[in-house]
């Protein structure tokens, strides 16, 4: 996540597409774990989905300055 | 890395095939926005009723006695369904029409009590603010070809989403994620915030966009059903004339020979014969399961109208039980409030992205990608360049 990582071709990919894959694969997770049960299942689909919402919100709140 | 010429392949995919739906899909979220909530505004609306208190496990009267009190009630109709809600066990809905064959816009919902067999409510499905939202979200006021048209206006969506990610890679290639570049320009500040918005939400929103273009195709899927297996499961009665009304068998029969058949199940709901759902000599009871997952899933059991025996069952088919499991997926009413409010925020975040997308295209139409992705170089200069980047991505001589 540094911008002075050395942004070469494989890993700069990564670099880009890291905390993407990841947020993605948590919605994923909160998707499908509600459907399969109620209570626990139901929570960790409230925390998985809410996460990337957090996510927009601090770095909406607070920029990173470009 | 991208070469300049894939980079302008995918920024027109991105710029057309948004273009195009941006309209309509936030018409989509706007109206999406208050049936996510339908329960409970139903409620406010007094267009739902709860059941009155009574004392817990009071036994249910006969089906038989219900539906005779539906009958009562609107005396010249003719059942299409009857149904429950899981959540709900004792209120039994009951869809009345004028004919059996009448379409689903003419169905007249009549609510009663299990218990007593007391009509609770006759709910005005036809009218009202949540009768416009939801016809809107689902064909425009203009039936399949409107369904359709939505389905299309999605599918262009999931292209616009997948396009949006490829062009994701050259435009951060300079920044940390999250950058939101607030102080150089309006435009760059709604670019970073378009990007930023629309790469965290983009696995809820292919899924919730692609399981509402499954969703538009439900009335196909259901002729496909009756063509593909209702029709080989009822070929022993073709020719025979249809079930009078007035030799209909009991239908607590009917649900007991579905129960029989179907050990651990429960009914979801029973189509009666004739409608769209059954054949023109059987009722079709939907036996649902008890699990969370399971209890969204259906299985047929098709049962003799007039003399209540069990004629067959089957499997649902996979494009069947694809809809069925698309449906909470789009919904987002399988994980209690929180998930219904964390579905309107992103709901809410959608709009976003796709007004922020619109405003990007009005602010910087005349700019080439090249330009664009130039700026967003140029304005990383200070970090020395370490990779061979296409030619493209240099910013073009001024």
């Amino acid at each position: 996540m540094n911008r002075t990582s050395s942004p070469r071709a494989g890993n700069g990919l990564w670099r880009i597409f890291g905390v993407p894959t990841l947020l993605g694969v948590m919605s994923a997770v909160g998707l499908i774990s509600a459907l399969l049960g109620d209570d626990v299942w139901d929570a960790l689909s409230w925390l998985t989905l809410g996460i990337p919402l957090l996510v927009i919100g601090w770095y909406v709140a607070r920029p990173v300055r470009g | 890395m991208m070469t300049a010429r894939t980079i302008r392949i995918w920024s027109a995919t991105h710029k057309w095939t948004s273009l195009i739906c941006t309209a309509f899909m936030l018409l989509l979220c706007l109206t999406g926005l208050p049936l996510i909530f339908h329960h409970e505004l139903d409620h406010l609306l007094g267009n739902e009723v709860e059941p009155p208190e009574m004392a817990a496990g009071t036994p249910h009267v006969s089906l038989d006695t219900v539906i005779a009190a539906a009958k009562a009630q609107r005396p010249g109709d003719v059942i299409q369904y009857v149904g429950w809600d899981p959540d709900e066990p004792d209120i039994v809905f009951v869809s009345m029409a004028k004919t059996v064959d009448a379409p689903p816009s003419e169905l007249k919902p009549v609510v009663l009590d299990a218990r007593t067999a007391k009509v609770l409510n006759e709910p005005k499905t036809q009218e009202g603010f949540m009768y416009v939202m939801f016809t809107l979200h689902v064909d425009l006021f203009a039936g399949l070809p409107g369904k359709l048209f939505l389905g299309a206006m999605g599918l262009l969506l999931v292209v616009a989403i997948i396009s949006g990610v490829v062009l994701y890679a050259p435009f951060m290639r300079k920044l940390t994620f999250g950058t939101v570049r607030v102080q150089k320009s309006r435009r760059l500040k709604w670019l970073d915030t378009h990007n930023l918005l629309g790469v965290v939400t983009l696995v809820w929103a292919l899924v919730v966009g692609f399981t509402g273009v499954i969703n538009t195709w439900a009335d196909l899927v259901i002729q496909l059903w009756r063509y593909d297996q209702l029709a080989t499961m009822v070929a022993p009665y073709q020719g025979k004339p249809p079930v009078a009304p007035d030799r209909l068998a009991s239908l607590d029969r009917v649900v007991a020979t579905a129960r029989e058949a179907t050990p651990g199940m429960t009914p979801s709901f029973i189509a009666f014969p004739g409608t769209l759902f059954s054949s023109a000599h059987h009722h079709m009871v939907a036996m649902r399961g008890n699990a969370p997952l399971t209890k969204r899933l259906i299985r047929p059991v098709l049962v003799d109208g007039e003399t209540a025996a069990l004629t067959d069952t089957r499997e649902l088919p996979w494009y069947l039980t694809a809809l069925l499991v698309s449906q909470p997926l789009h919904f987002g009413d399988y994980g209690g409030m929180p998930m219904k409010i964390i579905w309107a925020l992103l709901d809410i975040v959608t709009i976003i992205v796709l007004g922020s997308g619109l405003y990007l295209w009005v602010a910087r139409r005349r700019t080439s990608v090249e330009a664009r992705l130039g700026e967003t170089v140029e304005e990383d200069r200070a970090i020395p360049d370490l990779t061979p980047a296409p030619v493209a991505l240099r910013r073009p001589a001024e």
